[in-house]
């Protein structure tokens, strides 16, 4: 596991780097930093390096730091021609008066995870996240 | 050069006031380097015009290196109906779910947003503001 924050225009910026493990957030798991919930507004992943090896990431809200969770980012793939692309991460809610229902709220006790479903060793990425506090 | 950075604060962009020119060359309309020194991703572009073209014209502004044109934040954008205190969305901003952000370009340290008219825009003037995260 390896991670640091910092923040970037206005976002919290995760920088991550990537593992042997492909167990639940293996990659990161990563506390709300705030204590108190927090809505996920737009989510971007820039890839620094890829994977060494064929690999996919999921990257999402859960209930623990080794919860699998894919509500950000579902099975992106992080491994061949990726070097210096960014990526949306989930659909923007667009809809007027339209309830903001993923990712899932960023609670004081959940964290933000980060699993490969193979090695992911030799990824250098950065997740910005845009919230909003509740 | 007749675009400058007004002010990096406005609402969390950065605020680039641009009037329009004579010129018709590439990058005629000024440019603006990036001026964070490394990597930024540019997520949202508005326009907001004060003034448009007097003449007939259109604004085009995008990112790439020095001294060329580019379309990708508004191409041909119709610098005549820009007029007084209207807001004008720059490029369509992706929204599909893991998908790559192809447009507008990565805005590298040594790329510039550039600013291009296809004739003499004189009379034109606004506002671009530039969302965007440093890598």
């Amino acid at each position: 596991m390896g991670y640091t924050k910092r923040t970037s225009g206005g976002c919290l910026a995760i920088d991550v780097t990537g593992v042997l493990a492909a167990t639940g957030g293996a990659i990161a798991g990563v506390p709300n930093p705030w204590g108190q919930t927090v809505a996920i507004l737009r989510s971007t992943l820039y890839i620094t390096t890829p994977s060494t090896g064929a690999a996919n990431i999921n990257i999402g809200v859960g209930a623990t730091a080794t919860t699998d969770s894919a509500d950000i980012i579902s099975a992106l793939a992080v491994n061949g021609a990726v070097t210096g692309l960014a990526y949306n991460g989930h659909v923007m809610e667009l809809g007027a008066k339209t309830n903001i229902a993923a990712p899932a709220l960023w609670t004081s006790t959940t964290f933000v995870t980060f699993t490969g479903d193979a090695s992911t060793v030799g990824l250098v990425a950065t997740l910005f996240l845009e919230i909003a506090p509740a | 050069m007749t675009v400058h950075i007004e002010s990096e604060g406005h609402g969390g962009c950065l605020t680039i006031h641009l009037v329009g020119a004579a010129s018709a060359a590439a990058a005629g309309l000024g440019q603006i380097a990036n001026p964070e020194g490394r990597t930024c991703i540019i997520l949202r572009t508005t326009y907001y015009a004060l003034t448009a073209s007097t003449g007939a014209a259109t604004l085009s502004v995008g990112v790439t290196t020095t001294g060329l044109a580019a379309t990708d934040i508004l191409n041909a954008m119709d610098a005549v109906a820009a007029t007084a205190g209207t807001f004008w969305n720059g490029h369509v901003m992706q929204n599909g779910a893991k998908t790559q952000i192809a447009a507008p370009a990565i805005w590298h340290s040594t790329d510039y947003i550039t600013f291009t008219g296809n004739a003499t825009t004189v009379g034109l003037e606004g506002f671009l503001y530039v969302e965007y995260i440093a890598v």
